[in-house]
């Protein structure tokens, strides 16, 4: 499935593909300019597995350097931001799996906080509720906030989000109902408030 | 009854249900409030979720894209020591492969006139040379000269000087099978099936710069060919200026400089392992290797060595003693601040406040006050 956005703004965007082919040729500039246009879908994947800015970095970074690499076997008729929010998904997972993610005491959300600057979803969204998703995000075994990110947030399929974690399409069909069941009970209080509901009202 | 139903809602949401199992839950819904109740729920939790934000320091990507850049033109010591057998492998293949396979590689590199935008395209003719070589003739030559090498004593005194800095790494270089056997979880499988190789070009200025130095004392015009190209942009490069940004041509040459910076900081990271560790020792003539100590000693000039002294510093703490951890991980925090001296960028900062605040709630920090004093410092200077 994918990113339907997606596929369309790559259809659509010869110059990307064009870079892409430069980058794959070779060209760092061009290469950097790929960069430039993932830079923050890619740390946001990172971020939202890893949750602190310093380890989201480092995965970032190493996320486009393993692209570069990489980016010979790429094909150029797919979609290129699905792929390499694969290879960011995959390097946060294991970071978090790593023994060296155990030495660095995760921080209490403090990388959720919302910025000042206050938009439209502050309406929408009352504080207090983001506070908590943020902590009940935090509190879950990472494998299932790997798979809530690429579901919500990448809009993978079941099967990309298997192909991509290395799991069965069952298991990440557990995990994520598992993730959201968890999820929902700390967030119970906040779910039924109108202004949320009425942000849900696409089933 | 209904709680079964629940499982399935998840996946309902997603729309990824059989069309047999969908129609059964789209019946139970109907006559099910509590279920559909639920199902809103969850819908809700998806649409809050994506509205939490995953934002970055203040000017994290103005300058992220051209680290991302340098790193790939000289790896920098933001790259952690588990990673290095990944690259580490293929450099020391590539270096062997041109020591070894003169003839092949000087038949392959017709002096290459790099045209001018592509003197950064590193890639490709430095891979393609690289597994042209491992696939063909040259790939039992490595082997052999692997055996050799894993005895350190097997004299071969043309090749002496290469194998002191290189010989940890040889050992680890015979190509594909090894690195699919060594590569860790770290890359995942996923990266192999993506056809993931480790590719050479990062190493290139390494090799060139090891190539160097080995040229001086034995002249081996082949091998300095082989790995220099990719190496040196043109020097009648000038860039697409829409690309380069603010680093057109006149920077240049500061760009390349600040890029050997990196390189040099790299070598001295890469203390760590064997190989570098047996350098030092020649050099300090110390017959026991103290990270610690070699850290200690660090001279730091630029930001990007100051940001890998703190990467170092990091690293040192997973492995070190209690106390010395401590000191190593304010050490850490203080090379971030010199960073920030440094470079004035506020990422810089951001990462010190990042690991100052990591650093303070610590149940074992002993030194509070200096890693608060270090951000102090570094705040003061931004202001």
């Amino acid at each position: 499935m994918g990113r339907v956005t997606e596929l369309l703004a790559s259809e659509a965007d010869p110059a990307e593909r064009d870079l892409l082919r430069k980058a794959a040729g070779g060209n760092l500039f061009a290469f950097e300019e790929i960069v430039r246009r993932y830079q923050r879908r890619v740390y946001g994947v990172a971020l939202r597995i890893v949750r602190r800015h310093d380890v989201a970095d480092d995965v970032a970074q190493d996320t486009f350097i393993r692209a570069w690499r990489a980016l010979g076997s790429f094909d150029l008729a797919r979609p290129f931001g699905p792929w390499i929010c694969r290879i960011a998904a995959n390097l946060a997972v294991n970071h978090v799996r790593s023994p060296r993610s155990r030495e660095e005491s995760l921080p209490e959300g403090h990388d959720e906080q919302p910025t000042a600057a206050a938009d439209a979803l502050d309406d929408v969204l009352d504080a207090e509720a983001r506070a908590v998703l943020g902590r009940a995000l935090l509190a879950l075994p990472a494998e299932q906030r790997a798979v809530f990110v690429l579901r919500v947030h990448e809009e993978l399929s079941y099967k990309e989000i298997a192909e991509t974690l290395d799991l069965s399409i069952g298991t990440v069909m557990s995990r994520l109902s598992r993730a959201r069941e968890k999820l929902r009970e700390a967030l119970r209080p906040y779910l039924g408030a109108p202004a949320v509901r009425a942000g849900s009202g696409e089933s | 009854m209904s709680a079964h139903v629940r499982e399935s809602l998840s996946a309902y949401l997603d729309d990824e249900l059989l069309p047999a199992e969908r129609a059964a839950i789209d019946v139970h819904l109907r006559d099910c409030p509590e279920c559909a109740r639920h199902l809103e729920e969850v819908a809700a939790l998806d649409t809050l979720a994506r509205a939490l934000p995953a934002e970055a320091p203040t000017g994290y990507f103005d300058d992220f894209s051209a680290r991302v850049r340098a790193r790939i033109g000289v790896p920098t010591p933001a790259q952690r020591p588990r990673r290095l057998p990944v690259w580490s492998l293929a450099a020391a293949a590539a270096l062997l492969l041109a020591v070894l396979t003169p003839t092949l590689v000087r038949e392959q590199s017709a002096p290459p006139p790099a045209p001018a935008a592509d003197s950064f395209a590193v890639a490709p003719p430095a891979q393609q040379q690289l597994e042209g070589g491992l696939a063909g003739e040259a790939a039992p030559a490595v082997t052999l000269a692997l055996d050799a090498v894993a005895d350190k004593k097997s004299a071969a005194s043309k090749t002496r000087e290469f194998r002191n800095e290189n010989g940890a790494e040889a050992d680890r270089a015979p190509a594909q099978e090894a690195r699919t056997r060594q590569a860790p979880k770290d890359v995942g499988e996923e990266l192999q099936a993506l056809g993931y190789v480790a590719s050479p070009m990062e190493k290139s200025k390494v090799e060139a710069r090891d190539d160097a130095r080995a040229a001086g004392s034995q002249p081996e015009p082949a091998t300095v060919v082989a790995a220099a190209p990719p190496v040196t942009p043109g020097p009648a490069a000038t860039q697409p200026s829409a690309m380069l940004r603010d680093e057109a041509s006149p920077g240049k040459a500061a760009a390349a400089s600040e890029l050997r910076g990196g390189a040099l900081a790299y070598e001295t990271e890469t203390a760590e392992t064997k190989t570098a560790a047996r350098r030092q020792n020649r050099t300090a003539d110390t017959p026991v290797y103290d990270p610690f100590q070699a850290l200690l000693g660090r001279r730091v000039a630029t930001a990007v060595e100051a940001r890998g002294l703190r990467e170092e510093w990091r690293a040192h703490a997973l492995t070190a003693p209690a106390g010395e951890a401590d000191e190593a991980r304010v050490r850490a925090i203080e090379a971030g601040a010199l960073a920030v001296k440094l470079s004035r960028e506020a990422t810089d900062l951001a990462r010190l406040r990042n690991d100052v605040a990591d650093y303070v709630t610590r149940a074992d920090a002993l030194q509070v006050k200096r890693a608060r004093a270090a951000l102090r410092a570094a705040e003061a200077l931004r202001r």
